[in-house]
């Protein structure tokens, strides 16, 4: 090959890949800037009187101490229905059956419920929950919406979790007279806590992210939650509503803060965990 | 001469595991014609013995290990004839539950695993799900089958320690002191030491030898100088079929079929 | 060893762990279909007495007066959702390259779990920074009242990188090292080979990690609502406002009754079915490659 146009392929290819450098150092610079931005505008007013206490004034004042404890609360309902029924389908697909019809229908009704958009389980918890069920706009609406939507989530990766499990323990316990359940309850959950637990994380994040299906299930209400039935307000449909409203832009930065920050902190603690046990 | 010190001498008339014609086929999906795994095995094993099955490759020996105590049909299902008989009692048959079976015979598999829990957990797993509890009692059953495996005096000061830490030796011997919790009158050994240095597979070999009175064992190894080392009979597998069997002396010195004297003699493998 | 004999109620136990286990696995087909019964069964008999090309093809969006057509909305949701597309996928592309073929571990290392960061955050909190400054930018520079198409195709297109950075990066590490080597050995740059080797024996799972961009642009509902201007009109140029099938539902759930709530869940009806049919489309294509 001729020398100049060697060098000139070569030249090409260098300001290529400079090219995806410089793109990936935009993103990376993105997402610092993103939360560093907020975290400027919003970090004053954060503080443990923030959470602690109740939001004055429509929420331009005070905390959000009602709105944090409906948020947890939310997340534990939703978690509490949505992790037992995805194990207990992974469980099956992975152990119980041969792939088959059965096998088919259930992944594809799993995938089907991955690809909807959560304002149509809004619609749907509305209609059902909310209105058909009569439970009102409430945290148990909701609860239960947020459990379909994040359902595919852990569905698939508790399956990926059980999938990597040896086989040869399973025949190992097998081998000590252990029958199917306790061998899949005994040994092979357990070698699969770490994926299954990291589903379960991705799908809190999304929980505390969800806002569109929120709103249309659990309501608006700023009150302290006493049961289960009242209506509530998450952390992100507070942060939507001061955002949008134009109620109070200071509050929004805070409220957006601790809404990263609580989801960050979820996060990179899931993957230190995980990281320590392996 | 280790050979000389094996005097085989069956303790009753009774075999404690007998095989009738037993053959088997794998089940395969993709249709064409399939080569049986086993054709048409009888042999009898006699408690108090090592019983070493040797052979080439692919020649069903796992198999036939793993129909002994009903493993095979968990994952691999296939056609099976033919019966197995465990001291006289078929144990395919309806009532013999396979649970139960699997304490009675216990396995060791080639590749030596420890489950993701202390010694001491890996050790009771199978007697706590035969419904055995009490902490003196389980305490004696670790001490005992540790010691039958020669691992006592190594992990005795550390018994809460993840087993998954042990070398591959170490969790050999615990997967037969595992085994042993359970006080099988028959263990089945699937080629125990293809993933071990010499010294551990020493140490499993003491074992076999040091445990045989009170658990007959079944090896199923491709190393015939082991076999010849511990087994006090030996079978010989050919592509599903059994071509010899008998006493290990007289296998090794003076086969009955050409076939058992070219592969002991190593002129295949 | 004795042991208790318990055969027949633990054989009995075991098939009734099955069968429950059975019934739990049928849950995601439960709820979807609980879903579409809900869903359609309100929507659909409006989108017939209106009249299907009236409600699809419809410009007049009055549903207090009886009038529901949601043109402007599908056309909306498509602009934006290809709109986000044009911008998500090439950068997407440019990085999972960069990181697949061309980084150093470390920086791979590094990056992988940031841009993962990046999909934790939530939507709202985009379509927070996307009025805060997208918009104020597209006013300033660009014109119009900021509030446009090309605002929310610029923070769509950024809310799905993640999604189509991380299928693509794993479609890309997946393709044999030894494609690289002998696209190399044919003297190839490792530019060239990347694009002209690598890329195509990766296109299925890249096409997989467009769709599931697609999907996640087309579902979006509170952040677009905060940058998209939500006037009901046709853009006819990226600057004007619009609104999309998800934020006219959201906009008016609040206070909808009777035929008007019926229409909004006809709207749902006919972005679960625009979804459905975009899916199966794309697959259709990855297939047949």
């Amino acid at each position: 090959m001729p020398p100049e146009s060697r060098n000139r392929n070569l030249f090409w290819n260098n300001l290529f890949i400079n090219m995806s450098m410089l793109t990936t150092l935009a993103v990376a610079g993105l997402l610092l800037a993103i939360i560093l931005y907020l975290v400027y505008h919003g970090a004053e007013k954060i503080s443990l009187d923030f959470f602690l206490a109740n939001p004055q004034d429509l929420g331009r004042s005070g905390g959000i101490f009602p709105i944090l404890i409906s948020t947890i609360l939310l997340g534990i309902v939703s978690l509490a229905i949505a992790v037992p029924l995805g194990i207990g389908t992974a469980i099956f697909l992975t152990e119980y059956t041969k792939e088959g019809w059965t096998t088919t229908l259930i992944r594809f009704g799993a995938e089907c419920l991955a690809g909807i958009p959560s304002i149509i389980f809004g619609l749907f918890g509305f209609g059902l929950f909310v209105v058909t069920l009569g439970m009102g706009w409430s945290i148990i609406s909701g609860g239960l919406t947020l459990a379909c939507m994040v359902l595919p989530t852990i569905i698939r990766t508790s399956e990926e979790a059980i999938k990597s499990v040896p086989k040869v323990l399973r025949d190992l316990g097998f081998s000590l007279g252990a029958t199917k359940s306790q061998v899949v309850w005994q040994i092979v959950l357990p070698q699969a806590r770490n994926g299954i637990f990291t589903g379960v994380i991705l799908a809190l994040g999304r929980v505390l992210g969800e806002t569109a299906c929120v709103i249309f299930t659990t309501g608006i209400s700023m009150e302290m939650p006493t049961s289960l039935f009242d209506s509530a307000r998450s952390m992100s449909v507070h942060f939507y509503l001061l955002a949008r409203e134009g109620i109070s832009m200071e509050m929004a930065y805070s409220t957006s803060v601790a809404l990263v920050g609580m989801v960050l902190i979820i996060n990179l603690g899931a993957n230190f965990l995980i990281a320590k046990k392996a | 001469m280790i050979i000389d010190t094996l005097q085989p001498t069956p303790n009753t008339d009774h075999p404690l595991l007998k095989t009738e014609h037993l053959s088997f086929t794998y089940r395969f999906r993709l249709g064409g014609k399939v080569e049986p795994a086993l054709t048409d095995i009888s042999l009898e094993i006699f408690p108090g013995t090592v019983y070493a099955i040797i052979g080439p490759s692919r020649s069903g020996k796992s198999t036939f290990l793993r129909l002994i105590n009903r493993l095979q049909e968990i994952s691999n299902p296939g056609d099976m004839e033919g019966k197995i008989f465990l001291e006289n009692k078929d144990i395919y048959s309806d009532d013999y539950d396979p649970n139960v079976l699997r304490r009675e015979v216990g396995f060791t598999f080639d590749k030596p695993q420890a489950l993701d829990m202390s010694i001491y957990d890996n050790i009771v797993f199978g007697p706590r799900l035969a419904g055995i509890s009490g902490k003196e009692k389980l305490d004696e059953l670790v001490e005992e089958s540790l010691n039958a495996a020669f691992l006592w005096d190594e992990v005795k000061d550390r018994l809460t320690m993840n087993a998954t830490r042990l070398s591959g030796g170490q969790k050999q011997r615990l997967s037969i002191a595992r085994s042993l919790a359970l006080k099988p009158k028959l263990l089945l050994l699937d080629e125990p030491c293809s993933a071990l240095d010499p010294i551990s597979t020493a140490n499993i070999e003491r074992t076999l030898l040091a445990i045989k009175s009170r658990t007959t064992c079944v090896l199923v190894t491709n190393n015939t100088k082991q076999a010849s080392r511990v087994a006090d009979f030996t079978a010989f597998f050919l592509m599903s079929k059994l071509i010899e069997s008998g006493p290990t002396t007289k296998l090794f010195m003076n086969p009955s079929d050409q076939r058992t004297d070219d592969f002991i003699s190593g002129k295949f493998g | 060893m004795p042991l208790p004999e318990q055969k027949n109620g633990l054989r009995l136990r075991e098939k009734r762990i099955r069968a429950g286990l059975l019934m739990i696995a049928f849950s995601s087909i439960l709820v979807l279909t609980l879903i579409i019964i809900f869903v359609f069964k309100e929507g659909v008999p409006i989108i017939f007495s209106t009249g299907l090309s009236v409600f699809l093809f419809g410009t007049k969006w009055a549903p207090t007066k009886g009038s529901f057509g949601i043109f402007p909305m599908i056309v909306g949701t498509l602009q934006v959702t290809f709109g986000a597309l044009l911008i998500g996928v090439p950068i997407s592309i440019m990085v999972s390259i960069y990181l697949s073929e061309f980084a150093k571990p470390l920086t791979r290392k590094i990056m992988k779990p940031l841009i993962e960061l990046l999909a934790a955050i939530p939507s709202v909190v985009f379509g927070f920074i996307g009025v805060i400054v997208i918009v104020p930018f597209v006013r300033e520079h660009l014109g119009g009242t900021g509030f446009s198409v090309l605002s929310a195709s610029l923070m769509l297109g950024i809310m799905i990188l993640p999604t189509v950075i991380s299928i693509t990066f794993d479609s890309l590490q997946a393709v044999p090292q030894s494609y690289r080597e002998g696209a190399l050995a044919l003297g190839a740059t490792p530019w060239q080979s990347t694009i002209r080797v690598i890329l195509p024996a990766a296109r299925s799972g890249i096409v997989t990690a467009v769709i599931l961009g697609m999907g996640r642009a087309m579902g979006e509902t509170m952040a677009v609502i905060m940058v998209a201007g939500n006037a009901v009109v046709i853009p006819t140029s990226p600057l004007h406002p619009c609104r999309t099938l998800t934020s006219n539902i959201a906009l008016e759930m609040a206070y909808a009754a009777g035929d008007h709530q019926k229409a909004l869940f006809a709207t749902g009806v006919v972005l679960f079915v625009m979804i459905f049919l975009l899916n199966i489309v794309a697959t259709a294509i990855v297939k047949r490659k």
